[in-house]
């Protein structure tokens, strides 16, 4: 068959679909005009109209794994972990379960169940009172029956008596303890381990980071912890700041590291090497061999690399729904270091989290013992202590939003992959002589409610910190009480390349560009008045994000920033959408973050008075919408 | 954001092989997911038919809804093309295992048995593959049309986007290619 042929067979076939059941053999005669190839063609593809719906309706990717899913049904294949826990699904409930451990229940005459705790991917874990020792607290664990074969039900029993085995030879302070094993009538392993008291790490982290002093103490012990039951094989797998307990005994807090839940034995000789095992587990604390399946002792320093970075700064490095993201994040590396978030912290305490954080499992401690009595000595050392947690943190909220802003642009350029040079060279030329006389500039927001939906809501004068949804206006007031050089530059949200769009929103683009000269004690409106926009409102459309906004303020013409302003579309509100140029610009207003101006709010007016040392001033605003 | 994945499948579609290596153990582990999820469910067909499982499993591997890459039809096709390739790598690894190892690039004709009946389960993604292939070299754009749905899970207005062509040829496409494929695979 020839395309031309096939385009034939096409035409004639679209149509005859469209036709009447009734008409088609009269419409087919027409059409074919006698060729009898011709309609056997047509009549043939015709034939499968009816498994036109149901044919290519399922996408491959759900083909495939229902395909698995049947191979393995099929097979011998032991499935060994769960991942109830990541698709919400509940495992299958047995009623012997319900019957064994209810309320009430003596197990071995000595246990009596309380309640269910909860129910994790293979286990279910319930509270009960050790009545042969005063009724003392202690947590039952049990082997939940999800599986159908009887293999996999043997795979999985022998396993968690190997898990029981292992857990009962860890003998660490920081660990909770295995107390005794049983079986109940119904024939299922249980677990009987010491009831942990008191709070999660979870619930001590605060968004601006915990004392490093504190810090160091905990995460010495956790290293110590961990250490001790890598030494008898058993990988967590599923640390995270929920299972890392804390207990206070006068001034001293304790670590007790719980839920060896999904924790596996990896020296188990009758698992293939090559075995992969299901995701489980919180993914933000997963390192990326584990996202693949393959989890190693060094996973769980990795997880405690994020862990501390958390505690250190309140975030996580690495955030995403979507594993395939997740990993990509993680190969990347962190774009914020800890110390943009927490200038406070040691330098080299940051160079021993990241070292947790490498990609490859190599490169990370290969103790973590190690990894956190490296970072507990950093952290202790003279420069955590003279500068105080929280130092940082401005009088104000918002101070901290645009040290964050700065920041985060400090990570982007610090981290970023991009290794093409530099094509508009925008190195700084002239940094700001120590002897120029401070410059000083003054400026107010004002804003109103989508018009055309509150057609009499009146514009208001604010700072920046009012929200802004779709269909609102702001513009910007802008004066000095000296004359000089003014550049307003708007970066938008980051998009999906990882750098953010840019459009110069002063001086204007009309006319081949005009002047950024503005004389002393002059009002500058942002957008200007002249330029042909609605009503001259920065108008904010439905897409959500922050704009920051850029003021430079020069005593003398900016070279690089009229390199810019000629990259910019007139016909696009100024628009810079070239990658090469956008990195450029991030990069060039980026070195103005080491020299962040003086401000003062004027509440009355509504106005912020900036003051910067030398010959140029620069200051990232920042409009938020939703 | 998706930088490393936009790199890794750029660098793919210039022949760099490296990089769909990189790629192939992650759609590997959510196959696993995916497979496990139905096998611990009463009946996998019927959780076949919720649209949400099948967004959720794309949204996982690569978030289509955030990608405004500049270059969306490239970026899409590529995405796609990467896809099959790994699916169909994968069921001509499964029907190898199967057949009892060894072996691990058995030759096409070889394999498998002709499918039957197309309600997924049944669908051998490696004979569609050939025909697909097949398809092209009639109409490019037919074939096309089908790897970007199937394989690239993007909804038909999607790929009238992506193509800059209009719905209605994209519908017209998909219903001739369907029925050219069914044909083809009898």
């Amino acid at each position: 068959m020839t395309p031309e042929f096939y385009e034939q067979v096409c035409q004639i076939c679209y149509n005859a679909l469209q036709c009447e059941a009734a008409q088609r053999s009269g419409f087919l005669d027409r059409a074919c005009a006698g060729d009898a190839s011709l309609r056997k063609e047509v009549e043939t593809m015709l034939a499968y109209e009816g498994r036109l719906d149901s044919f290519l309706a399922t996408p491959a990717l759900i083909v495939a794994a229902n395909q698995l899913a049947q191979a393995m049904e099929e097979s011998d294949e032991i499935l060994p972990g769960d991942d109830q826990r990541m698709n919400g699904a509940r495992p299958i409930l047995s009623e012997t379960l319900a019957g064994s451990f209810a309320p009430g229940v003596t197990l071995g005459g000595r246990y009596l169940i309380d309640k269910e705790l909860g129910r994790g991917g293979v286990c279910a874990v319930f509270l009960a009172r050790d009545r042969k020792l005063h009724d003392a607290p202690v947590v039952v664990k049990v082997l939940l029956n999800i599986w159908q074969e009887t293999a996999q039900k043997t795979w999985m029993e022998k396993k968690f008596k190997q898990e029981i085995a292992a857990l009962a030879r860890i003998d660490h302070p920081s660990v909770v303890r295995a107390l005794d094993v049983g079986e109940s009538p119904d024939g299922r392993s249980y677990l009987v381990m010491q009831y942990v008291s008191g709070r999660s790490l979870r619930s001590v982290l605060t968004a601006e980071g915990m004392d490093l002093g504190r810090l160091a103490k905990l995460a010495r012990q956790m290293g110590r912890a961990l250490a001790a039951a890598h030494r008898q094989g058993v990988i967590h797998r599923d640390l995270k700041p929920e299972n890392i307990m804390l207990q206070s005994l006068g001034d001293e807090e304790y670590v007790k590291i719980i839920d060896f839940g999904i924790a596996t034995i990896h020296d188990m000789a009758d698992a293939p090497d090559n075995q992969t095992t299901e995701v489980v587990g919180t993914r933000s604390y997963m390192a990326p061999e584990q996202l693949r399946g393959k989890p190693v002792a060094a996973s769980d320093i990795y997880a405690l690399g994020v862990i501390f970075y958390e505690m250190a700064t309140g975030q996580r490095p690495f955030n995403s729904e979507s594993i395939l993201h997740l990993y990509e994040l993680q190969r990347a590396g962190a774009k914020l270091k800890p110390r943009d978030l927490r200038p406070s912290l040691p330098e080299a305490a940051q160079s021993v989290i990241l070292k947790a954080l490498s990609f490859t499992p190599h490169d990370r401690f290969a103790n973590a013992k190690d990894f956190t009595d490296a970072l507990a000595d950093e952290l202790i050392g003279e420069g955590a202590r003279l500068s105080p947690p929280g130092a940082f943190v401005g009088p104000r909220r918002w101070s901290l939003i645009l040290l964050l802003v700065l920041a985060a642009l400090i990570g982007v350029l610090a981290s970023s992959r991009f290794s093409f040079r530099d094509k508009a060279g925008l190195e700084r030329t002239q940094p700001p002589p120590a002897a120029a006389p401070d410059r000083y500039l003054s400026y107010s927001v004002e804003a109103r409610r989508d018009p055309r939906r509150n057609p009499r809501a009146k514009p208001f004068i604010t700072f920046e910190n009012v929200i802004f949804g779709e269909g609102d206006e702001a513009r910007l007031y802008i004066s000095s009480p000296q004359p000089g050089f003014l550049y307003v530059i708007n970066q938008g949200p980051t998009q999906t390349d990882g750098f953010p769009n840019f459009n110069i929103l002063f001086p204007g683009m009309e006319n081949g560009g005009a002047s950024p000269e503005i004389p002393a004690g002059q009002i500058v409106q942002i957008p200007s008045p002249d330029r042909n926009r609605r009503d001259n409102w920065l108008v904010f459309d439905h897409e959500e994000g922050v704009e920051n906004i850029w003021l430079v303020w020069s005593e003398r013409v900016v070279p690089e920033l009229e390199a810019v302003k000629s990259w910019a579309n007139p016909k696009d509100q100024g628009a810079i959408r070239d990658l090469a140029q956008r990195v450029s610009v991030l990069r060039y207003l980026a070195t103005f973050s080491a020299v962040r101006p003086e401000f003062e709010r004027d509440e009355v007016g509504k106005q912020t008075k900036l003051r910067a040392k030398g010959g140029t001033l620069a200051w990232g605003m920042k409009l938020e919408h939703r | 954001m998706f930088t490393e994945i936009t790199e890794l499948l750029v660098a793919w579609s210039e022949g760099d092989r490296e990089a769909l290596a990189q790629l192939v153990p992650i759609v590997e582990a959510e196959l696993r997911r995916l497979a496990k999820s139905y096998l611990s469910k009463e009946r996998p067909d019927h959780i076949l038919q919720t649209t949400a499982l099948i967004q959720e499993a794309y949204l996982r591997l690569i978030d289509w809804q955030n990608v405004r890459w500049q270059n969306r039809a490239h970026f899409f096709g590529v995405a796609a093309q990467m896809m099959r390739r790994i699916l169909v790598d994968y069921a001509v690894e499964q029907k190898a295992l199967k057949r009892g190892g060894g072996a691990r690039h058995i030759a096409l004709e070889e394999l498998g048995e002709p499918a039957k009946v197309f309600s997924g389960r049944d669908l051998n993604i490696v004979d569609l593959d050939i025909a697909l292939g097949k398809l092209a070299t009639l109409n490019s754009r037919q074939s096309q049309v089908v790897e970007l749905h199937f394989f690239g899970g993007l909804t038909l207005k999607e790929i009238a986007e992506v193509l800059d062509v209009s719905l209605g040829t994209i519908k017209r496409d998909l219903t001739l290619a369907k029925l050219w494929l069914l044909r083809e695979l009898g």
